[in-house]
């Protein structure tokens, strides 16, 4: 018995692969944003002097860092009907154009918080690494904490651990994948659909392989030209003399 | 009052940990009181239930044993495979090196539950392309089979960054002594390596714990697609997922706990 290869149901179902593209960025760019921002309040937060706001930053990470994601989608999806909760996802989400709340913000919502505790960890790490001089030169030319921290910790921190923070940006792209358990219609999604229309699961998966293929590749190749042209050039971290 | 708080942790670290644990619990209830003042956990978790999470069904491995059991040799496998694509990878031999990189760098771009349906959906079907007979795997073989292949890529990038941290000294100080390159590689190089490698294979370890959940799409009854299970029979979703939650944290949190304790073990007896 042998398989016969037809490709051309990618042609007739191209819409659903589209969507579930559009589907995916969706997710990824939202989540990547959110995720990073929350990421580097947790980071901060973490070194931070004050013994309270660190051990809540400590709490935060390791909590949502060691519960799978999957448990984490369907803790909010089943228990909480998050956009009814809250509804001004529901403005945000028609404003993006998507149909089923419920499903995209617990799916997103997740995404958010897993990632963000990696950030975090990334940011933390970078902070550390830097030389100690540097807060303390901040220190003798008048900075205070929060301008030191702004000025000079964290452009520095974030340039030294901009390849950690790339990977964990293309691992809530894949991770995306895992909202169609939920019932988001991304990529995954779509290669299930058409297995299911067509039985033509093999042909579907290779196209969506080759597209998260794209997908993170192009990432990180945005990514290193962040690097190259909008992030601080410091020589200082390089050193690592403490 | 923080410093005194530190120090004491710091002396009795297995009592820290006890107490992070309740705390979070605590938390927990907590939250559950204010946001879900309803729940009914003597109802969803009676013993019959837990017992089907933790162990599954009377006389088939099932449950978060059965979560264990995949972890443990999707770890080994990919432990062994890894090892041969990362020297591949790190060797100057040009087939091999572009050929292990090719592997690594399309596995790491793919989605894990891609991974699963490439190897549940398509190995009947290319099976039946290339041998003309069919084949048939069943829902567990293909799960370890999809991590083993989906980890051995990140294995294998930790064995590589493992045999660079090595000093070129060693290889040189081999060489002076009369060795040839495959005794300095097993008897010299590769001890260090994988000493040197101990922790990031146990966190890796912690995150293919928390990857086994996703074998759910594909109907194996582990921890995860057990409560489910259970969920969809008695439909207390809240009190049934924080309880898997809560396990999950503890086991990922002892481990990464673990890993971390060996970190600083083995940067100690780097640096000595």
């Amino acid at each position: 018995m042998g398989y016969e290869f037809d490709w051309s149901v990618l042609l007739t179902y191209k819409q659903l692969l589209i969507d579930g593209f559009v589907m995916t960025l969706k997710l990824s760019i939202i989540g990547i944003f959110f995720a990073f921002i929350l990421g580097s309040i947790m980071g901060l937060a973490r070194v931070s002097k004050n013994f309270f706001v660190s051990l809540f930053a400590t709490y935060y990470i390791e909590f949502f860092r060691n519960i799978p994601l999957i448990v984490q989608m369907f803790f909010i999806y089943f228990s909480f009907s998050i956009a009814d909760s809250f509804p001004f996802l529901q403005t945000f989400g028609h404003f993006i154009g998507i149909e089923n709340y419920n499903e995209f913000f617990s799916a997103l919502v997740a995404l958010i918080t897993y990632t963000s505790t990696y950030i975090a960890e990334a940011i933390r790490g970078g902070i550390q690494s830097l030389p100690k001089g540097q807060m303390e030169a901040a220190k003798t030319l008048g900075m205070n904490y929060f301008q030191t921290m702004y000025y000079i910790i964290f452009p520095q921190s974030i340039k030294l651990v901009w390849g950690p923070i790339t990977s964990q940006f293309i691992n809530l792209i894949k991770n995306s994948s895992l909202a169609m358990t939920i019932g988001v219609a991304e990529l995954t999604f779509q290669t299930q659909e058409i297995d299911s229309i067509t039985f033509r699961g093999f042909e579907a998966a290779t196209a969506v392989t080759l597209l998260y293929l794209f997908l993170t590749l192009a990432t990180s190749a945005f990514m290193s030209l962040i690097d190259k042209y909008a992030l601080i050039k410091t020589s200082s971290v390089k050193g690592g003399q403490r | 009052m923080s410093d005194k708080l530190t120090t004491f942790f710091n002396n009795n670290k297995s009592l820290f940990f006890i107490v992070n644990i309740v705390f979070i619990i605590v938390l927990l209830k907590l939250f559950q009181v204010t946001a879900y003042p309803d729940a009914n956990f003597k109802d969803a978790l009676t013993s019959d239930n837990i017992k089907f999470m933790l162990f599954g069904m009377e006389g088939e491995l099932g449950g978060l044993a059965l979560t264990f059991f995949i972890a443990i040799i999707a770890i080994v496998f990919s432990f062994v495979v890894g090892s041969v694509l990362g020297i591949a990878r790190y060797s100057d031999i040009k087939i091999l090196k572009i050929s292990a990189t090719i592997y690594i760098e399309l596995f790491r771009a793919l989605p894990l539950i891609m991974v699963i349906f490439w190897v549940y959906f398509a190995i009947p079907i290319v099976g039946g392309a290339m041998f003309h007979t069919k084949v048939a795997v069943d829902a567990l073989t293909s799960a370890i089979i999809s991590f083993t292949l989906f980890e051995s890529a990140y294995i294998a990038e930790i064995v590589r960054a493992g045999l660079k941290s090595i000093p070129k000294g060693q290889f040189e100080a081999a060489k002076t002594l009369g060795m040839n390159p495959w005794q300095t590689f097993t008897l010299i190089i590769l001890p260090q390596a994988y000493r040197r490698m101990i922790p990031a294979i146990v966190s890796q370890f912690v995150s293919l714990f928390k990857d086994t959940s996703l074998v759910y799409v594909i109907g194996v009854v582990e921890f995860f697609r057990a409560a489910t299970i259970v969920n969809n029979r008695i439909y207390m979703s809240f009190e049934i997922i924080s309880f898997i939650a809560i396990i999950y944290f503890m086991c990922a949190f002892t481990l990464s706990k673990i890993a971390g304790q060996l970190e600083k073990k083995v940067a100690k007896q780097i640096n000595t």
